[in-house]
């Protein structure tokens, strides 16, 4: 498995394609962490996220013959997989707000849902206040400007890496960035700000 | 650098990614001589470790190991049904190769076999024809032969035996044939159909058609009952 770790990942779809199933665990191995915790900071359910990492990969099983090294990393190929299904689950759950939606309408997924995934290890970082708050405004933040914070900022993609996932310019990307950061500044004023109103 | 270029710069300044230094400098000088400007690079400082140190917290977040455990089964069943795929795959190739193999060999052998036939006049017997005396009665001339022959000593099989060309020429547009002249007028006589190579009508005295000399001819041929070839009559 060492050897396979220091395999690139062309090298290990290779020998997948041709059947090595410790070339797909490597593989597996390698990026299903960025994929689930993509998921999971876009829909803040651990069910959904594990859901979507295993689609993720049944889709490299199934079609990995769509691949193509010239149109991008593996890396980039499955986190668009995975960036699909997500949105799919955001069709499904209207609740959510709009991906087009360019305004901060203030809707967002509870903390409260991390606290009914006690198993998590995320449950240990809630605890703190801190990140509690960094989480809930993240979830706060419309779609499509919570992706590029979980790509840019969580992910520490760098601006091209992101605006090639996303199929948009880096410019795009960089703009979205830009808002999505002055949203989460507003959010955490105001988070901050009930904390410390129940606090005193 | 004025405010509002430093405001579209403080996000990459925060995340230490702006990667021109002398703008960088530009901006820190622009955010030491600004009170707003510095309050505003401050909390996109701030708001970047925040960041950070979410993203370092929840970094050893990792999918459940069932889903790796799942996905080894999928991946084994997808290769197993893979390469299943693929031996059918062959194995219908096989049998197409193989019926396109038996094909193309019977295509070769009719080939063949017509070829051999192709050389060989063709025969088919079209109808009989039984000189009859009623028959014979058919022009006047035959009907006074007849008349003639039953009146006098000889039978009308006679007369005909007697004038052969007049049997002959009873089929319209026969040809009489050479080595059929003379011979006795048979009592019975077959019309066959033949298909011939155009160079036996020179043989026997007839101008070929013009055209390649692979042409072949259709004919009737009249043969008496004796075999012989009496006259011919090209059909095409």
């Amino acid at each position: 498995m060492r050897e396979q770790a220091e395999c690139s990942d062309g090298d290990l779809l290779r020998r997948m394609q041709a059947g090595d199933e410790e070339a797909f665990t490597a593989i597996y191995r390698r990026h299903q962490g960025g994929i689930y915790r993509f998921a999971f900071h876009m829909t803040g359910s651990p069910e959904i996220a594990e859901e979507v990492t295993q689609e993720v990969f049944m889709t490299l099983i199934r079609h990995h013959e769509q691949f193509d090294p010239l149109k991008g990393s593996l890396q980039a190929f499955l986190f668009g997989i995975g960036r699909n299904h997500v949105l799919r689950y955001f069709e499904r759950e209207r609740d959510y707000v709009s991906l087009d939606s360019n305004d901060f309408d203030g809707s967002y997924v509870s903390s409260d849902n991390l606290e009914a995934v006690a198993a998590d290890p995320l449950s240990e970082l809630t605890r703190e206040e801190a990140a509690t708050q960094v989480w809930d405004a993240v979830m706060s933040l419309p779609a499509i400007y919570r992706e590029v914070v979980v790509l840019c900022e969580l992910q520490e993609m760098s601006y091209a890496e992101a605006a090639q996932l996303l199929a948009c310019a880096v410019g795009t990307v960089r703009s979205r960035l830009h808002r999505a950061r002055g949203l989460l500044l507003s959010k955490l004023k105001t988070l901050r700000q009930v904390s410390s109103g129940l606090n005193s | 650098m004025d405010c509002r270029l430093f405001n579209t710069l403080v996000d990459d300044i925060a995340r230490g990614c702006l990667a021109d230094e002398e703008i960088r400098k530009a901006a820190t000088n622009h955010a030491e001589a600004c009170l707003s400007c510095a309050r505003r690079l401050a909390e996109a400082e701030r708001l970047t470790l925040a960041l950070r140190q979410f993203a370092a917290s929840v970094g050893a977040l990792q999918a459940p190991p069932e889903v790796e455990k799942t996905l080894r089964i999928r991946f084994a069943q997808q290769r197993n049904l893979a390469q299943w795929h693929r031996r059918r795959q062959r194995l219908v190739l096989g049998a197409v190769a193989a019926a396109a193999l038996l094909a193309a060999l019977s295509v070769f052998l009719l080939l063949k076999s017509g070829g051999m036939r192709q050389n060989q006049p063709e025969v088919s017997i079209t109808r009989p024809i039984v000189k009859a005396e009623k028959e014979m009665e058919s022009t006047p001339a035959d009907r006074s032969l007849v008349a003639s022959a039953r009146a006098g000593e000889k039978t009308g099989r006679q007369a005909a035996r007697a004038n052969p060309r007049n049997a002959v020429e009873l089929e319209e547009g026969f040809i009489p044939l050479p080595y059929g002249e003379g011979s006795p007028a048979p009592a019975e006589e077959q019309v066959i159909r033949v298909r011939l190579p155009d160079s036996i009508l020179e043989e026997i005295g007839l101008p070929a058609p013009n055209g390649p000399a692979a042409r072949y001819v259709t004919a009737d041929v009249l043969l008496g009952e004796d075999g012989i070839a009496r006259a011919i009559r090209i059909v095409q």
